[in-house]
């Protein structure tokens, strides 16, 4: 072996890596080949490690397992913002991530500032969302709409059962059952549950204070990370303990408040919250990116989001927020300039390219505007390496060439059916009158038509604007309910389907609500959606003609033979089995 | 009778591979002794002492094993150590002849609490203790606190207890390792590179210099430093740290020798996006820096559970999605083209060490501490360990297990099949660590868990024979699914605490199975159940891991992950009886009868099938896109890492750019598929296809485009609803048993006519379609349709002359 170890095959040297396929299977036959320096040594990064929020962790796991292929290794404990922040104040950590800032005061207690120099930097959007469980039979729910004040309600223990009216008039087209409404709390200091109060703290103020007082804490309440609790409440700690609980089969009637990301995640539905302009939003990518134009940023970058509360597009969630890192601004204790450098460049990266990857996990890329205030906190780093912090180079999906956020411009509008009124997406309430007619089916002739793109078209739209009517008749046109006439933006009632994909790019918005043909497909008459493919909706009424032709095979043969013979014998009590005429 | 077909399993594994066995049931083949396997002896008191490190170059980031024999016991020989164990620690510099100096070790951060004072620290200062060898530093003699410094290889010398270069929290230090009451121990020894450990700089280059990296071992005696003899009582343990000069004089140095760290891709302004199963992170993580330097750009990896990917897959923007089973035709609107990018095996992945209680038998007790690396589990008994039937997992315990064994290690099943674990005792062996979602992975499980006879019986609530019954909230008629429920939850109100402790503050999801195997390496169980009644707020904070030899851990992962940190696999019962641990020859025996699942291109082992020295829960793993949708940029850059996975990427190694360990190379079937796919990607990228309801991509010979082998969407080539709907719900455990899977169909089948319930593998409470806000897809797949139609007409006719007939009869009498 060579003198300093070095006499290693190098197969990542500039040469010698483009036969990388060569080499590993040389390497196999002799392991100790010849000696060849890299010809460039990049300097080489440091690990990191930081602590806090679980709101953003699946986004931060994901930009920590892909800066591995850059060489940086950074250390991550999802152990909620206020952990987080002790431990950035402690020293253990290098960073902290965050959904609010040190000193506010919660429960009378304030959480000072940490002695250590300290920046906020945003580091990715996203909405708290409403993940329930709830079913009505055996189906579940997936379209609920809540109004922030039966949110409000439901969290405070002042509605307690899912049929309460408040719901219902949320939900005129679920027929809800009277089951325990379950909220699901986190246990530990969160800057979930501190976004959570915070806005109920702003948008509810009434009824939030009322419980505050009632549980036992200072009046006027605010935010808190800890959220009080009472009896018929449930508290889990972390976002995956509130989450894997309502998943559960046994929380049917759980409803709790996390990142949306987790609710994708566990694989459930989100409520459609209640905005300024009266539409019942989801908080996708879009709606938060939307409902974040309405934020007003401190000069320390904390966040004032009563504008985003009360933002009027139609199209915003107004749960929306951003979490944000606590950067070290000086070197002390076990923070080196070293450590700034990976730090500012794990920093860059995720501001940047890796928000491209917020959509797909269920968070909102930052806008433009916050990776520009973000990038002067990078800079205030030490050690950091501000060549590489180039706004120009920055592969973030919300700039555009004109400086307007292009997520938030190509938001589609929400669906008619999502206005707050008497039409539902995806339920009985819908499509109109569609729902009662879906029954009857309209025998075979329809039955061309719907496996044809038409019928495809009018499936999938379903619940949006024409499934109700669709589903029922098996008739492929789209019908405006009166009710969508009225209030149709621009892209209100159309159907615009895109070219490349074949798919609905536009029905008000909202591809994923459709239904089961007008309530066809549930003898029960039970109004829960479920997702309409390619011509399912004239099926239903199809197979469903076909059943009971079935059904009328089974039971009339019988019956007419038992009349037939009633009527010979003069004896209802007669056991003989006719079998379909064979005599 | 079992151990012989372990033993051919094993014998077959040794085809020609850098590492051929995957994962094997003895220590000796988790991390075997390689051509630079080093041994050396200790000096003085320590002459006897004999150090084996299994392998010492060419070396990445990985786990090294350390045995060693020959040495007075460490006493106590259980519980705390005070006298005579071995410290172990990395260090860089000094020369081949001298070894290290004590500066330049990266040691005393302080990680264990398990022996004296400063033993696990570069404090000097120690009550009043002083060395007579100690020159070089004279303050700690004064009483004040001072440090032994670091020296990093960057040049930078730090002090004091908390540095930039030591941390607890990532340091590989081992401080103390227990020496059994035979004379030997081991040690499994993370050995970092620069990248993990920058004051080490090991693997790294400056100026065309790379630092000499060693592994030291300081042994420690029953003598102090200032020659006073401890252990003499319970309480009293060695206290000075192991870099004292007396202490540092006995230490036994091993160069090592790192492969050179690749440099790593550059940061550039965009990364190609691919989603997709956790199964994939290892290998994806070994492709990234390969592909960047082909002169193409980089990819990002969102790891996303298979159901969120295959919805992923059917939006706007497929990207590259990474799954087990394919998407519904029905739900993609342009064709998805699969590719086989790696085979696989889940695990049922342990980290335990014996550990017994004081009445056992001394020779039990002397096992104490020792990885257990021989466990064998059949389908019910990992089917106890996802229910919450054991009385451990269901805390706090409910009356519906309370007649149930504590945990596995008390279960009398598993000791009849471990009879090892028969003298063991164990604080609780009885959770095992899952992931949130609807996974692929989690389908597999209960779909090889449910086509076996007896697990089935159980979980539909028959006793086992020894009377264990199923949680009772998980008893159900019908299985499979693709998430692991946990459904027995509860809370517990101490009244001297504000918060209660939860069901799922003790037994919490993993994020994903990366995480879940890198828990069970550290011995750390995820839970939150160390009451802090200071915090702001009160609450509940991370308990601490598992100390090391008392560690207790069993997980769902997969057999890179399982290797990767050193876990022991358990040799799972596959439908042919046989239990069989994952190897490359048991997971390419299941692989070569894979079925056909419904999906072009997408085939898959059944584990239920009866095949000889098959690894059960063998499974391929595909790539997918919708090339209509993407640009010829996207096409390409997708081609391109498809056509590197299957090619240079299936070259077993250690190295960037290669196949990790516990991923089986794909035969030439598979590579021409993927191949054959990577082109039709480029050729059909950004095509719109014919507005055909159903097009067929390029025709792949070998796969039969209709059979619905029983795998998610049965429609594919049935033609009446008995046999779709039977093809669907049977699942997987068709073959397990013809007489078993007919029975399976008619108890899940309801009379719902909506065909709904059938046509979704797993159950519709948390049916896949869940995942998004898509709702379920209601689509009762392809020839339902047409049944329908049928089924219409048929019946009008049928009335038609049953009315006519009935007349005629009517008339008759």
């Amino acid at each position: 072996m060579g003198a300093l170890g070095v006499s290693r095959v190098n197969r990542f040297a500039s040469t010698g890596r483009r036969a990388l396929a060569a080499f590993a299977s040389l390497a196999l036959l002799a392991p100790l080949g010849v000696i060849a320096a890299p010809a460039a040594e990049a300097e080489s990064y440091v690990p990191v490690s930081g602590a806090g929020s679980t709101w953003s962790q699946n986004a931060l796991d994901q930009w920590r397992r892909n800066v591995n292929q850059y060489g940086m290794r950074i250390d991550y404990q999802g152990t909620g913002s206020s952990d987080g922040r002790n431990q950035f104040k402690n020293g253990t950590v290098d960073f902290a991530v965050s959904e609010i800032p040190y000193g506010l005061k919660d429960n009378n207690v304030v959480d000072a500032p940490p002695q250590r120099g300290f920046a906020y930097m945003p580091i990715v959007a996203g909405g708290t969302a409403f993940m329930y469980n709830l079913k009505i039979g055996p189906n579940r729910v997936t379209q609920l709409r809540l109004s922030g004040e039966t949110v409000a309600k439901m969290f405070t223990g002042v509605i307690t059962k899912w049929d309460d009216p408040a719901v219902k008039a949320d939900n005129p087209g679920l027929t809800l059952p009277a089951i325990q409404v379950v909220p699901v709390v986190r246990s530990d200091g969160s800057g979930t549950t501190a976004q959570f109060t915070a806005w109920l703290a702003s948008e509810q103020s009434g009824i939030w204070n009322n419980y505050c007082a009632k549980v036992g804490r200072a009046t006027p309440c605010g935010q808190t990370s800890n959220y009080p609790t009472q009896t018929g409440m449930v508290a889990q700690s972390g976002s995956l303990g509130v989450s894997g609980y309502t998943s559960q089969e046994q929380s049917v009637g759980a409803i709790t408040y996390v990142e949306y990301s987790y609710a994708k995640n566990a694989g459930f539905p989100v409520a459609k919250l209640l905005n300024k302009s009266n539409f019942y939003v989801e908080p996708t990518a879009e709606a938060v990116a939307v409902g974040l134009l309405g934020a007003k940023i401190n000069p320390d970058l904390s966040q004032n989001l009563s504008g985003v509360y009360n933002n009027t597009d139609k199209r915003a969630y107004p749960l929306s927020s951003y979490s944000y890192m606590i950067l070290p601004t000086a070197v002390e204790g076990a923070f080196s300039e070293e450590k700034g450098r990976t730090l500012g460049d794990f920093a860059s990266y995720f501001l940047c390219q890796g928000q491209q990857q917020a959509d797909a996990l269920g968070y909102s890329p930052l806008p433009i505007n916050l990776v520009k205030a973000g990038f002067d906190q990078i800079k205030r780093i030490p050690g950091v390496d501000t060549q590489n912090i180039n706004i120009n180079n920055c592969n973030n999906p919300t700039f555009s060439t004109d400086g307007t956020n292009t997520l938030a411009k190509t938001a589609p509008q929400p669906a008619a059916c999502d206005a707050k009124g008497p039409t539902q997406c995806g339920t009985q309430a819908a499509g109109g009158s569609g729902g009662s007619s879906g029954g009857s089916g309209s025998g075979g002739n329809s039955s061309g038509g719907g496996t044809t793109g038409g019928g495809s078209a009018g499936g999938t739209t379903g619940g949006g604007t024409t499934g109700g009517t669709t589903g029922g008749g098996g008739v492929v046109e789209p019908v405006v309910d009166p009710v969508t006439g009225e209030i149709t933006d621009a892209s209100g009632g159309e159907v615009v389907i895109d070219e490349a994909t074949g798919e609905i790019v536009a029905v008000g918005g909202d591809v994923a609500v459709a239904e089961t043909g007008g309530g066809g497909g549930y003898v029960a008459g039970i109004p829960v959606s479920t997702q309409a493919s390619a011509g399912w909706g004239p099926y239903t009424g199809l197979l469903l003609a076909a059943f009971t032709v079935l059904l009328a095979l089974l039971f009339a043969p019988p019956l007419v033979a038992r009349s037939l013979a009633a009527r010979r014998a003069g004896s209802p009590g007669d056991d003989s089995t006719p079998s379909g005429g064979a005599t | 009778m079992l151990v012989p077909m372990l033993g051919s399993v094993l014998v077959a594994t040794g085809i020609a591979m850098s590492a051929p066995v995957v994962t094997a049931p003895s220590a000796q083949a988790v991390l075997e002794l390689t051509d630079s396997a080093m041994t050396k002896n200790g000096s003085g008191e320590f002459a006897d002492l004999k150090i084996t490190i299994n392998q010492t170059e060419n070396l990445v980031n990985q786990i090294v094993r350390i045995t060693w024999a020959g040495q007075t016991p460490t006493t106590p020989d259980y519980g705390t150590l005070n006298t005579n164990y071995l410290q172990i620690m990395q260090c860089w510099g000094g020369t081949l002849e001298e070894g290290p100096p004590r500066e330049q070790c990266l040691y005393g951060s302080q990680k264990a609490a398990t022996g004296g004072q400063n033993t696990a620290s570069r404090q000097m200062t120690t009550a009043g203790v002083i060395d007579p060898l100690e020159e070089k530093y004279e303050e700690y003699k004064e009483g004040t606190i001072s440090y032994i410094p670091f020296v990093s290889w960057s040049g930078k010398t730090v002090s004091g207890r908390k540095n930039e270069y030591i941390n607890k929290n990532t340091s590989n230090e081992s401080n103390h390792n227990r020496i059994r009451p035979d004379g030997t121990g081991e040690e499994f020894f993370e050995v970092q590179t620069g990248v993990e450990a920058p004051g080490l700089g090991c693997g790294q280059f400056r100026d065309g210099q790379t630092p000499l990296c060693w592994i030291v071992v300081v042994p420690r005696g029953d003598t102090e430093v200032d020659g006073v003899e401890r252990g003499r009582t319970f309480t009293d343990p060695l206290d000075t740290s192991p870099l004292m000069t007396s202490n540092w004089v006995n230490r036994i140095a091993f160069p090592i020798y790192f492969q050179p760290i690749g440099l790593a891709c550059a940061i550039t302004g965009s990364e190609t996006p691919l989603v997709g199963s956790d199964r994939i992170i290892e290998a994806i993580a070994r492709w990234q820096p390969a592909l960047c330097d082909e002169g193409g750009g980089n990819f990002s990896f969102t790891v996303l559970p298979d159901g969120q990917a295959r919805s992923v897959l059917s939006g706007s923007k497929p990207t590259l999605a990474f799954t087990g089973y394919g998407a519904d035709p029905e739900q993609t609107p342009t064709p998805a083209v699969y590719a086989p990018v790696a085979l696989s095996g889940l695990t049922i992945a342990f980290n335990v060490e014996s550990q017994s209680s004081t009445v056992a038998p001394t020779e039990v007790r002397r096992r104490d501490g020792q990885r257990i690396d021989s466990i064998k589990l059949n389908q019910r008994l990992v089917a106890k360990l996802l229910t919450q039937s054991y009385r451990y997992d269901a805390q706090p315990l409910p009356e519906r297990v309370a007649n149930n064994p504590w945990d596995l290690a008390t279960d009398p099943e598993f000791i009849q099949l471990n009879p090892q674990f028969g003298e063991l005792k164990f604080p609780a062996l009885g959770h095992m660590v899952t992931t949130i979602g609807q996974t692929d992975s989690a389908r597999l499980v209960w779909d090889w868990i449910w086509a076996d006879k007896e697990a089935r019986a159980w979980m539909k609530g028959q006793a086992d024979p020894w009377g264990m019954v199923i949680n009772s909230l998980y008893e159900r008629a019908s299985y499979p699914r693709s998430d692991y429920p946990r459904t027995d939850n509860a809370c517990v109100q101490y009244t001297d605490r504000v918060v209660s402790l939860c069901t799922f503050d003790l037994f919490p999801y993993a994020g994903d199975i990366a995480a879940a195997a890198r828990a069970a390496s550290r011995g750390d169980t995820l839970s939150r159940a160390v009451y802090d009644p200071v915090g702001i707020p009160p609450g509940y904070k991370r308990t601490p891991p598992q100390p090391p030899g008392k560690r207790a851990m069993v997980v769902i992962a997969d057999a890179p992950l399982t290797d990767r940190f050193a876990l022991t696999p358990a040799a799972l019962r596959n439908a042919a009886g046989e239990y069989v641990l994952p190897a490359p020859a048991s997971l390419l025996a299941a692989a070569a009868q894979a079925k056909d699942t419904g999906v072009d291109g997408v085939n898959q082992p059944d584990p239920g099938a009866k095949v000889k020295g098959a690894y059960p829960l063998t499974s391929f793993i595909y790539a997918a896109t919708r090339p209509a949708l993407l640009d010829d940029d996207e096409a390409a850059e997708y081609a391109r890492l498809i056509e590197y996975a299957v090619g240079p990427g299936q070259v077993i190694g250690d190295d960037f750019g290669e196949l990790p360990i516990g991923y089986v190379p794909l035969g030439e079937k598979e590579r021409r598929a993927a191949e054959r796919a990577a082109q039709m990607i480029i050729d059909t990228a950004g095509i719109m296809p014919e507005p055909k309801p159903k097009p067929e991509p390029e025709p792949e010979p070998e796969i039969d485009s209709g059979a619905g082998g029983g795998i998610p969407f049965g429609g594919g080539g049935s033609t009446t609803p008995i046999s779709s709907a039977g093809g669907v719900s049977s699942g997987t455990s068709g073959s397990a048993d013809s007489v078993e899977s007919g029975e399976s169909a008619p108890e899940e089948k309801s009379v719902d006519p909506t065909a709904e319930e059938t046509a979704e593998p797993t159950d519709p409470v948390v049916a896949e379609a869940a995942t998004e806000t898509l709702p379920t897809p209601a689509a009762p797949v392809g020839s339902i349709k047409y049944v329908a139609v049928i089924l219409l007409i048929a019946g009008c006719l049928a009335l038609l002359i049953a009315t006519l007939l009935g007349q005629v009869v009517g008339r008759r009498t």
